[in-house]
């Protein structure tokens, strides 16, 4: 009895803790001009530190499915926003997305290793380092109705650096396992397969979906909960059979942009269902953020998170006028894509499920970062749209 | 300020002015990329004139002078191809079309310029409204006096350059049953309309523009949204009721229309103008804005009744030496065709609309018909 009251206690305190986390959203975001993630983050970040989070396997399992499920929104969003025809047209684009991953990559390990972890875990943080947040970075752009090349590019860049960024997830933990286990099956298994399953799952969706709507001539509301409803059956697919759901959403969101058939603006950000989620999403995935232990760590945050920056705004500076803008706009896609990805916590999460060994210590490593940058990433990247001008002027916000 | 001096110019010279949609890829929606295309444009010898507009989603390109529809079609097509080519490398396209379907209005951006941003301050909701998309043609005119008379027998021809150009059927998400509703967005100016009825360039100076002047509401012949306006330092009268088309091939086959209508007027075959042209001329330009080429105009001077479709060919009929003298008789064939048998473009835009039930797939269909 006892123990359901705790229950109880805990599962009320969630509405309570995302109403507080969406007003302080409104007073961050109108009042303060910072962006409503921010905010939803120091709630998720407040509550997790006094254990809000539920601890037993039920609800926890619950409310993954229900992150993912959310963060499959923000990638699906993100893919519709993916022109692959641009990355051929314009190849620069994509070779500044590879060149910006791996000289992020090259960077965040060096520091790492400089700075005494060990080169597996050093290796783990830098490849979920590579990854933007997708959450943030489309959130932060549809709050701000950002327009305009910094926009196209981060997002374009967002999607390729979290490709990578699993691909090199993915080799981590393959390696680890050939190590673990000397399977070189088992870890090829993970690195590919699990890849190629996630894209499958978001193809077997994706692909009879735009027949289904044509048929409906579906009206845009339609359209946007049809969408809604893929993305959360992709999710129980990729779920159940253990593969990446984040990865399937983003195909799914690809494909359906390839058949033309795309959010609305008005429908952006899946309108209020995507509002409610991205407040859960946020507090949720703060809320499994832990603190430093010791100035050691915060110092690592701190090196880390400049190091990433840097690397990114390098990368994109140095193609920007090859790729058709100017330095100055290249730079500033660097800044936007400094939000850390959310998605690399779930996938560290799913990870340690899958038995990944080095994740608790790559997760103590980057816990830092993490909080930084989850307060930091996002108003970098409004800085970056603004600082473009590729924002709705103040005086019509 | 005072007005500036009319240089005459060669007769009958051609200019075209095209304001550009720059649309989104993936939801088709403006998107604000005029300074990146800007930038891109500066980077090369761009083939003409481009520039910024009111809001940073739309792009004014300009062509040299040109005497013949051959040159001048060339340069719109090199025009559109240097464009289209730098947009590719900006992930965004670009159309024609008088309005965007559905862009919503109060999410525009005005071009960060000081005559925008003042213009902005002055006009308000008014300035974002205007996020249209029109084409200006300017004809060369010999002495200030021809300009103010051609100007004023033109008049009764306005409905015809409407219907022709008309491509803004939709607006702001729905069909507005209108073929050219962009048109209605220039009336709440309040220096729209046409110009003051007078046929001496002298009297136009002392009588109207330095008394107009002296109120303090112009300091230009800028600030007149008139449909048709002298512009005395190009020595030109300015054409502005075009919705800009949905290819370059029309632009310059309406522009050459107009060259031959002017050249038609110079050589007295038209009655001069009166004031009392004026009676019709709103119930006119009303009906080729609502109807298109099946709009019902009045005459002006015998009141009958015409259908739009039946005065242009009829006007085409009688142009024919003057298409022969000026090189445009394939274009204003094409035209002739045009009335004789077709839809202008509001009708195709209809058509695909009716078609796939999406606003997206007009959008598309005018960014393909722009690049073909």
């Amino acid at each position: 009895m006892l123990f359901e009251a705790g229950r109880m206690f805990s599962l009320v305190g969630w509405p309570a803790v995302l109403l507080a986390a969406w007003l302080a959203g409104e007073i961050a975001h109108r009042g303060l001009r910072v962006p409503r993630v921010c905010a939803y983050s120091l709630a998720g970040i407040v509550y997790g530190h006094w254990g809000g989070l539920p601890h037993d396997g039920d609800t926890r399992a619950a409310f993954t499915f229900l992150a993912n499920f959310s963060l499959g929104l923000f990638l699906f969003e993100l893919g519709h926003r993916i022109n692959l025809r641009w990355l051929v047209t314009n190849p620069w684009i994509t070779l500044s997305g590879i060149a910006e991953s791996l000289l992020t990559f090259v960077v965040v390990r060096a520091i790492a290793v400089a700075m005494g972890q060990p080169a597996d875990i050093a290796m783990v943080i830098a490849a979920l380092s590579v990854a933007s947040s997708p959450a943030a970075l489309v959130r932060v752009v549809n709050d701000l109705r950002g327009s305009g090349q910094v926009t196209e590019r981060a997002l374009h860049l967002c999607a390729i650096n979290c490709l990578i960024s699993v691909l090199l997830m993915k080799g981590a933990i393959g390696y680890w396992q050939l190590l673990a286990s000397g399977s070189l099956v088992s870890a090829m298994w993970n690195s590919a397969a699990i890849l190629a399953v996630s894209v499958g799952c978001g193809m077997l969706v994706g692909v009879p979906l735009p027949w289904l709507l044509r048929q409906l001539r579906a009206d845009e509301r339609g359209v946007t909960i049809v969408f809604a409803l893929a993305v959360m059956l992709v999710t129980v697919l990729t779920q159940g059979v253990n593969v990446s759901p984040l990865l399937a959403a983003l195909t799914l969101g690809v494909l359906m942009r390839r058949n033309r058939l795309v959010l609305t603006p008005a429908q952006r950000n899946f309108g209020v269902l995507g509002d409610l989620l991205t407040v859960f999403l946020f507090v949720y995935v703060a809320g499994m953020a832990v603190w430093p232990t010791s100035a050691v760590g915060l110092a690592l945050a701190v090196l880390l998170s400049l190091g990433r920056v840097a690397a990114k705004m390098t990368a994109t500076a140095v193609f920007a006028h090859v790729s058709g803008t100017s330095t100055r706009k290249g730079a500033l896609t660097g800044l936007a894509l400094a939000p850390l990805s959310t998605f690399a916590l779930l996938l560290l999460e799913y990870s340690r499920a899958a038995g990944f060994g080095l994740a608790d210590g790559a997760l103590a490593a980057i816990a830092g970062m993490v909080i930084v940058m989850e307060f930091l990433g996002p108003v970098f990247a409004q800085w970056a749209l603004v600082l473009a001008g590729e924002t709705q002027r103040t005086e019509d916000a | 300020m005072p007005l500036e001096t009319f240089h005459p110019s060669a007769a009958l010279s051609l200019g075209v002015e095209l304001e550009l949609q720059l649309v989104g890829e993936h939801d088709r929606d403006l998107a604000s990329a005029a300074d990146d295309l800007l930038e891109l444009a500066q980077r090369r010898e761009f083939p003409g004139d481009i520039k910024p507009e009111m809001t940073d989603s739309m792009i004014e390109v300009a062509t040299g002078i040109h005497t013949a529809y051959a040159p001048l079609h060339a340069q719109l097509v090199r025009m559109r191809d240097a464009l289209v080519a730098d947009a590719t490398r900006l992930n965004v396209s670009l159309c024609g079309g008088g309005t965007h379907p559905f862009q919503q209005w109060n999410e525009r951006r005005i071009f960060s310029a000081p005559r925008f941003q003042q213009l902005s301050g002055l006009y308000g909701y008014l300035a974002k409204q205007f996020t249209i998309f029109g084409q200006h043609v300017h004809v060369g005119m010999p002495d200030p006096d021809s300009a103010l008379r051609v100007l004023h027998a033109l008049g009764r021809y306005v409905p015809h350059f409407i219907a022709l150009s008309a491509s803004s059927p939709f607006s702001q998400g729905s069909d507005t049953q209108f073929d050219s509703a962009r048109l209605n967005s220039v009336f709440a100016f309040p220096l729209s309309g046409r110009a003051p009825f007078v046929l001496d360039w002298s009297r136009f100076e002392r009588d109207y523009f330095v008394r107009m002047e002296d109120t303090g509401i112009v300091r230009s012949m800028k600030d007149f949204y008139w449909d048709i306006r002298p512009k005395p330092e190009y020595g030109t009268i300015e054409l502005r009721v075009c919705d800009t088309p949905l290819t370059v091939d029309r632009a310059a086959q309406i522009a050459v229309y107009l060259q031959a209508l002017c050249r038609l007027i110079l050589a007295g075959e038209d009655p001069e103008p009166i004031e009392d042209d004026y009676l019709v001329y709103t119930y006119n330009r009303f009906q080729a804005c609502r109807f298109g080429l099946e709009g019902l105009i009045v005459h002006p001077r015998s009141h009958a009744t015409h259908l739009l479709r039946d005065d242009i060919r009829d006007t085409l009929d009688r142009l024919a030496p003057h298409a022969d003298a000026l090189d445009c008789v394939d274009a204003l064939a094409t035209l002739r065709e045009l009335v004789c048998r077709g839809g202008n473009d509001a009708a195709q835009l209809r058509e695909v609309h009716g078609r796939t039930g999406t606003l997206l797939a007009v959008v598309d269909h005018a960014v393909g018909a722009f690049a073909r």
